[in-house]
């Protein structure tokens, strides 16, 4: 048989894929537990979620100090005492905080998961913040900060979310060195009894998850003994878009300038959000991207060059991001925006829609490869209160969405002169 | 321990053309990942033109022989792809949903059948793979620490360049008779090794693999050989000043090669040294003494003999002779201390949990099979986890004794301009 090498093989269409859903239960105290027992093999992860994040803090840096320190020492255990002990049954746990919520995860082997949940239970339920700790983390953390102000990137990063929200919105507020020296024991512990508790706490429990599991967690998670008083006030904050549109930082020793241009634009439970998605994706959210195409693979200006739609629970941002040379930034520059006006002008081809629908598609599937995929879309859709309809509905958006749709998107949302840049490097 | 349940299983074939196939069939997933290895890298470059490896690694993305664009196809049924090139390999992998595994192999076989060379994919991949190189190593403090301390340790063995290259202008001077003939050399089926794992039957993979990848022509691949690293015989130091907020000190060690038991032992070392926040030089260093902000230890992982780094950012304030001692202390304990059953079982059971999380993911399973079977066995993966548990302390502080010689070690000073 010759082969012919020229014609792809047979396509089969992702028409639908096997999304588990979690099942869930309240424990005693109203804790939502949700599991998937989907695992073959012998690891289990367990998420523990709290409403903590940098939107509940009133002063910088509090929520990220009090989530990363639960591990420092409780009125029972020495700092040491509880990492050597989790680490020694082989478990890793994780912290991490981001604008609106605050979580510590834990992968381990089952059959170790009752020693150590004895330790985690007491670090999220009992942490005391101890001051010499603090004053360790502070001096490590600044330093480490200091580190990361000197890369242009993350220099861009932060001045264009500045731009896009105000220093007085907590998406937006900058940190500064200072802000490290402020931090007090007294404010942690403030801050810990009054968002890890009970009523701000959802727990997800992945791969290994049979009942004796289920039962461990509830036991040390489950009881009354763990709430706060309810003085849990929702802030809000209005978002104040910087009027300035363009921002350019000097680094007269930089090679390359790091490059931030987007706007603010809907969040999830919008009825533009998936269509905004795939036209976000077209732009440059894969690496087959419009800006991938232009400025890599055709112009060599750039390593890399790609388009981010970030959402929170109450506002979404688009941001595109590179590191150009700067000889050619101001060329790249005019491409980015050029590729944004071709969006409003010309209809998508048949061809690139189907290309870009069907790669969504497989990040979809990719979505739920395995459990702790699972897991990881479930608390995608607890960040939102969404429900697991909200997948199939998507996967029918995408599949249904036309290049005229596209069209009407980009010139109702990507006006280019709603867009905010920022430069940090050098032009020449 | 019961590793037995906890094996990747997988089945192996070899076309007449050399390319050797293996399969792990995991049904658990709706993908399959599809893992090709060519055993070429960095360390198969001329001294004069560093770099080209992984410069070849972009345009294995410019097009092939019969079909002009290697991602849509791809991305066309779901797909997603990668590559990364090392010293020792150059490696590319796809995903996609299983029923479209055809699609991937079609495209990877037409890529190692022929390339669709071109003046202009070659110009445009120097200019990226130079923005690469500005962007990695030279626009971000503290990035070029690799192109300093690679050539501190290695005088003679093509380990003393990194993959991106020793300087950018190698990367300029490339030439497409260059390209063609790398590709001739090194981009043969029996340089290669194919890995599937994930939803697909092993008998119907195999037949796909033969369908595409059979008429291949086989080239006759020369061996190269590479003159190993003379031992060292004195310390090396390299002090060097930039524009970054604060010192920071990196030490190499020379160790063993990756099958060597002493391998195994340094590595064990550096998960004793570095992994978690219960181990010695976060406990010492960072949080009791408060000499680092951060501080890690890991060995290269070369196939051939490597080096064991211990590297950190001193805080201010303190001086980088102060810091250094107290690093050679922690290691001189570790070589007169014997070790404690518990913190060698601690670390005994980190490997257990990370060689089960290895195999919740097809992807991974792919790479490592590959990989071992390029090492000369893929079930030597299977055994990883015995080797590790077959160490006693007491090698540990004998390997530590032999290692952390004064006259092994090349240090880089890392100095922030205005301390």
């Amino acid at each position: 048989m010759i082969l012919n090498r020229s014609e792809q093989p047979l396509i089969k269409d992702i028409e639908s894929f096997n999304i588990s859903k979690a099942p869930s239960l309240l424990l005693p105290n109203g804790i939502p537990f949700y599991y998937l027992n989907t695992g073959s093999s012998e690891m289990i992860k367990v998420e523990w979620m709290f409403n903590a994040g940098n939107w509940h803090q009133s002063q910088s840096l509090v929520a990220f100090a009090v989530n990363n320190m639960l591990i420092e020492g409780t009125a029972r255990y020495s700092s040491l005492q509880i990492a050597e002990s989790i680490e020694f049954y082989g478990g890793h746990l994780g912290f991490h905080v981001d604008k609106d919520n605050a979580f510590v995860s834990l992968m381990c082997m089952r059959k170790y998961l009752p020693q150590i949940l004895e330790f985690v239970e007491d670090i999220i339920k009992n942490p005391t913040f101890p001051e010499l700790e603090l004053e360790t983390f502070k001096n490590k953390h600044k330093q480490q900060f200091q580190v990361e102000q000197t890369k242009l990137k993350s220099i861009a990063r932060i001045v264009h979310t500045r731009m896009l929200f105000g220093n007085e919105h907590p998406y937006g507020c900058v940190v500064n060195e200072t802000d490290f020296d402020q931090l007090s024991c007294m404010q942690l512990l403030g801050f810990h009894k009054q968002f890890y508790h009970a009523k701000c706490c959802k727990i997800i429990a992945s791969g290994k998850v049979a009942e004796a599991e289920i039962n461990i967690i509830e036991e040390h998670f489950g009881s009354n003994d763990w709430s706060s008083p309810e003085t849990t006030i929702d802030m809000q904050y209005a978002i104040q878009t910087e009027t300035e549109q363009r921002v350019f930082i000097e680094k007269p020793e930089a090679v390359q300038s790091a490059v931030r241009i987007g706007k603010i634009l809907v969040n999830k439970d919008h009825a533009d959000y998936v269509g905004l998605t795939v036209l976000n994706c077209i732009l440059g959210g894969y690496f087959g991207s419009r800006l991938m195409k232009t400025i890599r693979e055709e112009k060599g200006y750039t390593y890399g060059i790609n388009s981010l739609y970030v959402t929170f629970s109450s506002a979404g941002y688009i941001t595109i991001a590179s590191e150009i040379g700067t000889s050619v930034t101001n060329n790249a520059i005019d491409d980015i925006y050029a590729e944004i006006e071709l969006l409003r002008e010309e209809l998508v081809s048949a061809e690139e829609l189907s290309r870009v629908k069907n790669y969504m598609l497989g990040e979809m599937v990719r979505m739920f490869d395995g459990p702790f995929a699972q897991a990881e879309s479930l608390i995608s859709l607890l960040e939102y209160n969404l429900q697991y309809k909200h997948f199939n509905e998507t996967i029918e958006k995408i599949k249904s969405i036309s290049s005229t749709n596209i069209l009407e998107l980009a010139n109702q949302y990507f006006e280019p002169s709603s867009f905010h840049q920022v430069i940090v490097g050098k032009l020449e | 321990m019961h590793l037995h349940k906890s094996m990747v299983n997988f089945t192996r074939f070899q076309l007449p053309n050399g390319l050797k196939v293996l399969i792990n069939e995991d049904i658990t997933t709706p993908l399959v990942a599809i893992n090709i290895l060519y055993a070429v890298g960095s360390r198969n470059e001329h001294p004069d033109r560093t770099g080209f490896a992984h410069l070849f690694e972009h345009l294995m993305f410019g097009g092939s022989a019969n079909i002009p664009s290697f991602d849509e196809p791809l991305q066309m049924v779901g797909g997603e792809n990668n590559a990364f090139t090392s010293n020792d390999i150059t490696n590319y992998y796809i995903t996609l949903p299983a029923d479209n595994i055809e699609t991937g192999l079609w495209l990877e076989s037409d890529r190692m059948l022929a390339l669709d060379f071109s003046e202009k994919s070659l110009n445009v991949q120097k200019n990226v793979v130079m923005e690469e190189f500005r962007q990695r190593y030279l626009n971000q403090s503290y990035g070029d620490i690799w192109l300093l301390l690679r050539p501190l340790a290695y005088k003679v063995h093509p380990y003393r360049w990194p993959t991106i290259g020793e300087k950018m202008e190698h990367i300029q001077e490339a030439t497409l008779s260059d390209v063609k003939s790398f590709f001739e050399t090194h981009y043969a089926p029996s340089n290669a090794i194919i890995a599937i794992s994930g939803n697909i039957n092993a008998s119907n993979g195999f037949a796909l693999v033969e369908k595409w990848f059979g008429n291949i022509k086989s080239s006759a691949s020369k061996k190269q050989q590479i003159v190993p690293e003379p031992a060292q015989t004195e310390a090396r130091t390299l002090t060097v000043t930039r524009k970054v907020p604060f010192d920071a000190i990196y030490k190499a060690w020379h160790i063993p090669s990756r099958l060597d038991k002493g391998y195994y032992v340094c590595d064990m070392i550096t998960d004793l040294l570095s992994s978690g926040k219960s181990a010695r030089l976060y406990q010492t260093l960072v949080k009791e003494k408060k000499l680092f902000s951060d501080i890690n230890a890991f060995v290269s992982g070369d196939v051939d003999a490597g080096i064991l780094v211990i590297g950190g950012k001193v805080m201010k304030n303190v001086p980088t002779e102060t810091a250094n001692l107290a690093i050679l202390e922690i290691l001189s304990n570790l070589s007169q201390t014997p070790i404690s059953a518990r913190e060698l079982k601690k670390v005994q059971n980190r490997y257990e949990t990370n060689l089960l999380l290895s195999q919740t993911n097809a992807l991974n399973k792919a790479m490592n099979i590959a990989y071992f079977e390029m090492l000369g066995d893929a079930n030597l993966l299977n055994h990883e986890v015995d080797k590790y548990c077959s160490i006693a302390p007491s090698d540990v502080a004998n390997t530590a004794k032999a290692i952390f010689t004064e006259q092994n070690c090349s240090t880089l000073y890392y100095m922030a301009e205005n301390n």
